[in-house]
């Protein structure tokens, strides 16, 4: 749920200086039924107030937020520290719990606002004070949150049988639409009526065949050779009684779609419309954690032209280090995570000059610009610029790959070309094509053009409504700041946040943002 | 006008130990000392947070000679130093104070007070017209002001209309100005001197004390049997006991 605008209105400084109470509480979240609690319930605060123990030391917490980093399209993981007076809180944590620190200027908790969410790392005592170190929640997807041992990877449990055709046949030929196995308890799909199962020691190569009904001893409405196994129709699909075969784990949707129900799924239904895919398949992320409307946003900007917007997304094993294997297929598509006002969401690359998204922050003296702190020509995380980016999409595609070309070099080296893997894909070969021309056109740019980075700070935390992703203007003329072609940044060119840093234990919030250059509009 | 005097309990589940000052203190003045902090934009928009605000009570008692005065604050002293907490009063038949039954309006002129929680310290202490009362709120922002008292009839003061808005507030706190239900050493001062003596024969009591921030909201909702000095199945309740439970209270601190 986004902020209040009250409470955002809150943190602006003010013409007349206002000085605000500020109040904090720092309380376990609640998981889903059947997930353990992790110690018990946390609620400590900085007052004193029915239902939390205010334990919160007077000084000595301190807060950063992850940074996006561009072309990569991950970002690094923020850490919250949280100080103690000397009271044991142990048996009321443990490693990997969740906990949100919410901020209030009134007496009421109802009106605090979450402004990280996280995990416990690590809690240390030194020189009579507690601290309590908190990792940015995206930190925790690299595992379920689960107690029993065994069940923390995502696909944990994907079933398994064999092929068990009944006699004279000894097996499945090349082209079947049915498979007899011994039993085809525990296969599942993602609600969206189609399955897919793992074939191995087959005839020609392992393949997946995709299925649209079940029996109890058969696979039906098999499309064999499924999901880019057999591309180009020359392998032999086929496999002898014995062969082993695995459930695959098999969702289709809208990428950003996907990532949500993974963070959203439990298996019972029961944690709102985005709990659709079987337990293991998912981390079971209580919904008040996940911001769905920010998400939701994103997608829309993640639109092909042709308008069927779906991926064929799969994992044939179980995934240890979750995380990575969601963003081995968000990042190549410029997809990331990122907290946004206290909840996590999925969001995606945008070009500034397109989009305004919906936490855009205008950096300007009256909403707090306090200096700028650094400027770069050229971002250096950007080593060079790539003239040539070549979008593969999935292993259905190729030759047929998107290709983003510019016209012209603007700085050396030149990167030559660069090639953008994306490991999933739509099975319509029109609707992949429409998909790399999408990406093509959003994510491409900041391959080919490095963007100049701006680095301010900014009094009060008005903008820690923001997060990495959102997009920005600057009004820097009390500096006389231009931009490389030697345009004003007197706010009407759009860059895009990478990092937003308000420490809410002090007066101020940092913010880190990049201004790409738009090659229509920049002369280039 | 009765004297100065201080209470405090040497040992928890204990009796108090009353202190009678002799006379009236030297000084006794105070203000609000908030922990802020801000930011200003470049075109002097400022943000700025408070988080805590101490009250900081200077208090003076010089150069009596009563030797056996200066044998029971030495005493005091130790405990002190040692963080405890002592109550106050610049004038024993004015100790009076108490949490108003509502919260009231800017304007207001009637206030009514409910729980006493130090009532039985100075048992027989009453306010009366003319006297001047503090109506203070709890942390971090807290809001106070001196009103004149016109009358007193039983639980009912009468005061000047009132300058805050205090509607909102959880609990607001109403005491003679000259009574300090609660006073420590700041951890910084603990172990500077606060009791000396001239030629040993003259001693003087200064010291600049805190009212802890957590102090005034640690005694709101007491139930009867919480009520400070009672009997429990340990003793008498002391200030520190209380200080010390780990017990949200209703609002503010």
């Amino acid at each position: 749920m986004p902020w209040d605008p009250d409470f955002i209105e809150q943190l602006l400084p003010t013409a007349g200086g206002v000085t605000r109470p500020a109040r904090y509480l720092l309380e376990s979240e609640s998981v889903p039924e059947g997930m353990p609690s992790w110690g018990g319930s946390l609620a400590l605060s900085s007052f004193a107030v029915s239902g939390y123990t205010p334990i919160l030391a007077e000084r000595g917490h301190s807060i950063t937020y992850g940074e996006l980093t561009v072309r990569e399209w991950t970002a690094s993981r923020g850490m919250l520290t949280i100080a103690l007076v000397d009271v044991d809180i142990r048996s009321r944590i443990a490693r990997g719990q969740i906990v949100t620190l919410r901020v209030g200027f009134t007496e009421d908790v109802a009106d605090f606002e979450p402004v990280f969410r996280g995990v416990i790392r690590s809690h240390a005592w030194s020189a009579g004070t507690w601290k309590l170190q908190i990792e940015e929640i995206t930190g925790a997807l690299r595992s379920r949150f689960v107690g029993t041992v065994g069940e923390s990877p995502l696909f944990w449990d994907l079933a398994s049988t064999e092929v068990d055709e009944p006699g004279p046949a000894t097996g499945i030929l090349d082209g079947h639409t049915t498979v007899t196995v011994l039993d085809t308890t525990g296969f599942r799909e993602d609600g969206g009526g189609v399955g897919a199962i793992l074939i191995s020691d087959g005839v020609d190569g392992d393949f997946i065949d995709t299925y649209t009904g079940t029996t109890a001893t058969e696979f039906t409405g098999v499309n064999d050779g499924a999901l880019g196994t057999d591309p180009d129709g020359s392998l032999y699909a086929g496999a002898g009684n014995g062969s082993a075969v695995t459930e695959v784990a098999y969702m289709v949707g809208h990428p950003i779609t996907v990532a949500l129900r993974i963070l959203h799924s439990t298996g019972t239904g029961d944690n709102g419309n985005l709990d659709t895919l079987p337990a293991s398949w998912g981390y079971g992320l209580p919904k008040a954690l996940v911001d769905q409307s920010d998400a939701a946003k994103f997608r829309g900007y993640m639109d092909p032209t042709g308008g069927a917007n779906d991926w064929n997304i799969f994992a044939t094993e179980p995934q240890g280090n979750g995380l990575t294997w969601l963003q081995g297929w968000m990042a190549p598509a410029g997809m990331f995570f990122a907290l946004h006002q206290g909840e996590i969401t999925v969001r995606c690359a945008v070009l500034p000059w397109l989009q305004q998204t919906p936490s855009h922050i205008d950096i300007t003296p009256e909403t707090g610009l306090q200096s700028i702190d650094a400027y770069h020509t050229y971002e250096p995380s950007c080593p060079m610029e790539y003239s040539t980016v070549e979008i593969e999409q999935g292993p259905l595609n190729p030759p047929d790959d998107y290709v983003a070309q510019t016209e012209e070099i603007t700085n050396l080296p030149d990167g030559g070309t660069l090639v953008r893997s994306v490991p999933f894909a739509s099975l319509d070969a029109l609707t992949s094509q429409d998909w790399r021309m999408e990406i093509g056109a959003r994510v491409a740019p900041w391959d080919q053009r490095t963007p100049e980075r701006v680095e301010l700070t900014m009094a009060g935390w008005w903008a820690g409504q923001a997060a990495p992703g959102d997009t920005c203007t600057l009004d820097a003329r009390r500096w006389g700041l231009t931009d490389r072609y030697g345009a004003p940044f007197d706010g009407t060119r759009r860059g895009l946040v990478t990092s937003v840093q308000p420490n809410w234990f002090g007066a101020t919030t940092r913010v880190v943002a990049l201004f790409l250059p738009n090659d229509d509009e920049e002369g280039v | 006008m009765g004297n100065a005097y201080a209470w405090w309990y040497p040992q928890e589940g204990g009796t108090v130990e009353a202190i009678d000052l002799g006379g009236p203190l030297s000084d006794l003045d105070d203000h609000p000392a908030p922990t802020q902090v801000g930011a200003r934009s470049v075109s002097g928009h400022e943000f700025s947070i408070q988080t805590l605000s101490d009250t900081v009570v200077r208090v003076s008692l010089e150069d009596f000679d009563d030797h056996a005065l200066y044998r029971k604050l030495k005493a005091l002293e130790g405990h002190l130093f040692r963080g405890g907490t002592f109550a106050l009063a610049a004038d024993v038949d004015k100790a009076v104070a108490g949490y108003l039954v509502a919260s009231p309006t800017r304007g207001a002129t009637s206030l009514v007070l409910g729980d006493t929680p130090w009532s039985t310290l100075a048992p027989s202490a009453v306010l009366a017209a003319n006297d001047e009362v503090v109506v203070e709120t709890g942390q971090p922002m807290p809001r106070s002001e001196i009103a004149l008292v016109s009358g007193v009839s039983g639980s009912t003061i009468t005061t000047g209309a009132l300058v805050h808005d205090l509607i909102d507030e959880p609990w607001v706190l109403l005491r003679h100005q000259g009574f300090y239900p609660g006073l420590r050493l700041p951890m910084a001062a603990r172990g500077r001197q606060i009791l000396s003596t001239k030629r040993r024969v003259v001693h003087t009591f200064s010291a600049t004390f805190e009212v802890p921030p957590p102090f005034y909201g640690a005694f709101v909702d007491l139930a009867s049997a919480d009520v400070l000095g009672s009997t429990t199945s340990d003793g008498e309740l002391t200030i520190e006991e209380i200080l010390t439970r780990d017990r949200p209270t209703r609002g503010g601190t």
